[in-house]
């Protein structure tokens, strides 16, 4: 704040006299005189720039060398035939791309897929109402509503009579961790709001019951796959011998397509759920209580009290528990890996196996590239969307 | 500069940086190692050079530092990892070289090949290492591994058995010494079996040899004991795989002909309906993981366990039944049953030092001198003629039971680039049908076309 600003602003806080702003303005004066001389308006920015390359440094670098860097060669790899081991490295253009999601015979159908299709018709008409409302369309809906017809579009393509998709199983892959991340997100997310609500305040035990939820998050991936894969197995499996006493037959839940990815669902619910508790307890924490107070006066029940109190006030914490979630569940791996190998069949093959398959079991690495960055931008266009529509402030 | 052009400049110049440098990373290391030049090198190296040489060692089968530290008697070896350990050990302690072998590890035999192909692309690979059968040739076509002449150094590769001499060839080179073979088996349990009425005087199992038999035996051991056959691995697992490739090589065909594919062939179909016919009489399960099917077997829940050589040792000195072991039954027209191996190779280093290479050399053929020590600690087949046919070889538990196994009826499946990917484009198929209830002949024909597109 330059002087004359700090004249303005104590003028306007102290308007009442004449003696006063006398004072103040001497006071100012002197504040002025004991500083050091300035620097020129560019020397000056010259400076800061240098100090703040200086503090961001430390993480610039690593930033660049562990992110930065494998993007970008990822970016070129995706255009390269190349081999994991050997010294084939052959530029190929788009065929990469291509493999990934074309095949033979892909033909243009109206009736393929087409309930979902509807229901992408339906989300573009939700989006259309506000603008047609409002008589304003903003960018985002625009680019939301060519995003959807995008989509639309997209899922009426498929192979035909003789036709074949290149990598089917990408496809599988696809569609199976979306179905993962569609259902596990919000489960373990609201789940973890839920337990955090119930262990809120200074009930007893309240902490333990953080840490002992918590607990599990700590562990490594193999240790909680075979936790889970012992608890579920039909043979000797505790689950088995609790539900066997009541007559109901051992389940072999990795065994079976219907059920496997259930149980991967299970187990990743149980496994980082408590990190979502213990950020929802941290938010919860920081919600005004006077609110709470104001809105009994009003005669707010619990329920009015959640929505119209506790929401508004951990919106943040839903926006950044909802992406990180759903980042995690994008990138879904060992679980699968462990618990199922992908199986039975392809019921549990997520792209991130796929793309460690393809990468480092059949030494593809340049397809591979191609995927990741197709998850990549997958990923980063949830996460935008989840933050446009979490994230808007509705109080202002 | 202007301030404000810093990081836009900074960040074109560290992206180009990079990128450029990733041009030149990787590997590229094979560059004449598996040449005559070099194997004429390996072979002048002298006794004198050899001293005090030490190598690196990568190498699946686990970690059992705790229990053989120290340890060089061989018969204190009781798996696959003390086996392996105290042979390393003994050879460091006694190699009249003076050659020092230090282990980079141990992993399981599924996770091992992602540590030993990260050492390669950052061009660090182990002086030595193992690989199966099957993984041999994406590394020899990639010049990864260096070839020499057996005969030259000693080894009697003259004795191999006749599918293990050219388990070890690429391109008509020798690339690595064979250490073992390893198939799947009948595990017995006698008294299930005998109380179906399947084990004769002699106390042997009487075994099908046709499909006939086999489902009389499936009838049999259900309607008289109530449990099923066999245990097999179906989830998560590959003994079904397993057997239904057995049922295919008993028939003469193969999955890969001339090095196109075949898997949409009479002779698959007739194995995965065979299987079939198995599973809808309730005779086999597909409910049972690896470990699943072993816990089944040992409770006594079924007369045959499908599993390895590897088990065996196990099994007899602990199972709380009767057990024997057989040869995996004939059950189309000829005896063939699926096999992989260990074999020991020697990655190209950057060095290309030859006298390495000779002591890698001098520790594998010392390994293949005691492959009779790591046969009869682990349950695996000893590569050698020699050692199967020897007096003492079937004094180990059950040995005696897969002579024919272990001589003539082991089956390696076929040696093309990337068999993993191959198998597991076949096995997922297989799956949908045994799991999802896909239709037998589309799951045989998208087979054939995926595994046709990898082939390519």
């Amino acid at each position: 704040m330059n002087t004359i600003a700090l004249v303005q602003f104590l003028q306007r806080g102290k308007p009442e006299g004449k003696e006063s702003m006398t004072l103040t303005l001497d006071q100012a004066a002197q504040a002025t005189r004991k500083r050091p001389p300035r620097l020129p308006r560019k020397r000056r920015s010259q400076a800061g720039l240098k100090y703040g390359f200086a503090f961001v440094a430390p993480f610039a670098v690593l930033y660049l060398v562990f992110v930065l860097y494998p993007v970008l060669q990822a970016a070129q790899m995706s255009f390269f035939d190349w081999d994991l081991l050997g010294s084939v490295r052959e530029f190929i253009g788009l065929e990469n791309y291509e493999r990934m999601l074309w095949g033979v015979d892909i033909q243009w159908s109206i009736t393929n897929l087409f309930w979902w299709r509807i229901g992408v018709l339906a989300l573009v008409a939700v989006l259309l109402v506000g603008p047609i409302k409002r008589r304003h369309i903003s960018v985002w809906s625009v680019a939301g509503v060519l995003g959807l017809l995008g989509v639309f579009v997209a899922l009426g393509f498929a192979p035909g009579k003789d036709g074949y998709w290149y990598d089917p199983t990408f496809w599988i892959a696809l569609q199976n961790t979306l179905l993962f991340t569609a259902i596990s997100t919000p489960i373990i997310a609201l789940l973890g709001l839920v337990m955090a609500l119930a262990l809120q305040g200074q009930r007893r035990g309240s902490r333990w019951y953080q840490m002992a939820f918590f607990l599990p998050y700590i562990l490594p991936v193999s240790v909680v796959t075979l936790i889970w894969t012992y608890f579920l197995s039909p043979g000797q499996g505790l689950l088995a011998q609790i539900l066997t006493p009541l007559g109901i037959d051992p389940i072999p839940w990795l065994s079976d397509s219907n059920t496997a990815l259930t149980a991967v669902i299970i187990t990743t619910i149980w496994w980082t759920v408590g990190f979502n508790l213990v950020m929802f307890a941290a938010g919860l924490q920081d919600v005004d209580k006077s609110l709470y107070e104001a809105a009994s006066l009003d005669g707010a029940g619990p329920w009015r009290k959640f929505v119209s109190v506790t929401l508004p006030g951990i919106r943040h914490v839903i926006l950044l528990v909802m992406v990180m979630q759903a980042i995690a569940s994008f990138q879904v791996f060992g679980q699968v890996n462990i618990m199922t190998g992908g199986g039975p069949g392809t019921s549990t093959e997520v792209l991130i196996r796929h793309i460690y398959q393809t990468g480092f079991r059949d030494f593809e690495l340049g397809y591979a590239s191609a995927m990741s960055l197709f998850l990549f931008a997958l990923m980063l266009i949830v996460s935008v969307v989840q933050m446009r529509f979490l994230g808007k402030d509705d109080t202002k | 500069m202007n301030g404000k052009r810093i990081p836009a400049v900074l960040a074109t110049v560290a992206a180009a940086s990079m990128l450029l440098a990733g041009c030149g990373t990787g590997t590229g290391t094979g560059t004449a190692a598996g040449d005559d030049d070099m194997t004429a090198k390996i072979e002048a190296v002298t006794d004198e050079q050899l001293k005090g040489t030490s190598i690196t060692m990568s190498r699946m089968f686990g970690d059992c530092e705790e229990t053989t530290k120290g340890v060089t008697d061989l018969a204190m070896a009781a798996s696959e990892c003390e086996a392996i350990q105290i042979l390393t050990n003994k050879f460091n302690a006694e190699n009249e070289h003076g050659i020092s072998v230090e282990r980079l590890g141990g992993a399981d035999w599924n996770s091992y090949y992602d540590a030993f192909n990260a050492s390669i692309a950052g061009g660090e690979p182990a002086n030595i290492a193992n690989l199966h059968d099957y993984a041999l040739s994406d590394y020899a076509r990639r010049a990864q591994l260096v070839s020499f002449d057996p005969a030259a150094l000693d080894i009697d590769m003259d004795d191999a058995t006749e599918q293990a001499q050219n388990s070890v060839t690429y391109d008509d080179k020798t690339f690595a010494v064979p250490f073992d073979s390893h198939a799947i088996l009948a595990h017995v349990n006698t008294d299930v079996l005998g109380a179906a009425g399947y084990m004769d005087a002699d106390g042997r199992p009487v075994m099908p040899t046709n499909a006939d038999e086999l489902m009389a035996m499936g009838q049999a051991v259900k309607e008289k004991t109530g449990k099923p056959l066999m245990s097999v691995g179906f989830a998560n697992d590959d003994m079904a795989w397993r057997m239904f490739y057995s049922f295919v090589r008993q028939q003469g065909s193969d999955l890969i002909v001339d090095g196109e594919a075949n898997v949409d062939s009479a002779e698959a179909k007739a194995a995965m309906e065979l299987l079939q016919e198995l599973i809808d009489n309730g005779y086999i399960h597909t409910k049972a993981d690896y470990s699943g099917s072993i816990e089944e077997w040992k409770n006594g829940e079924s007369a045959i366990l499908v599993n390895g050589t590897w088990g065996v040792n196990e099994y007899a000195s602990t199972a709380t039944f009767g057990y024997t072991v057989t040869d995996f039954p004939t059950i189309m027209d000829e005896a063939a049953v699926w096999a992989s191996s260990h074999m020991w190779v020697l990655p190209v280093q950057k060095d290309n030092d030859p006298v390495k290479y000779r002591a890698s050399l001098e520790f594998a053929s010392f390994l293949y001198e005691n492959t009779s020590v790591w046969a009869t600690a682990t349950g695996h087949i000893a590569p050698r003629v020699s050692v199967v046919e020897s007096a003492e070889y079937p004094n180990a538990p059950e040995r005696a039971n897969y002579t024919d196994t272990a001589l003539e009826n082991i089956s390696f499946v076929p040696q093309v680039e990337n068999w993993t990917a191959i198998k597991s484009l076949i096995h997922k198929q297989l799956e949908e049908v045994w799991f999802n209830g896909k239709d037998l002949d589309s799951a045989l024909t998208e087979a054939q076309q995926r595994v046709g597109q990898e082939l390519k």
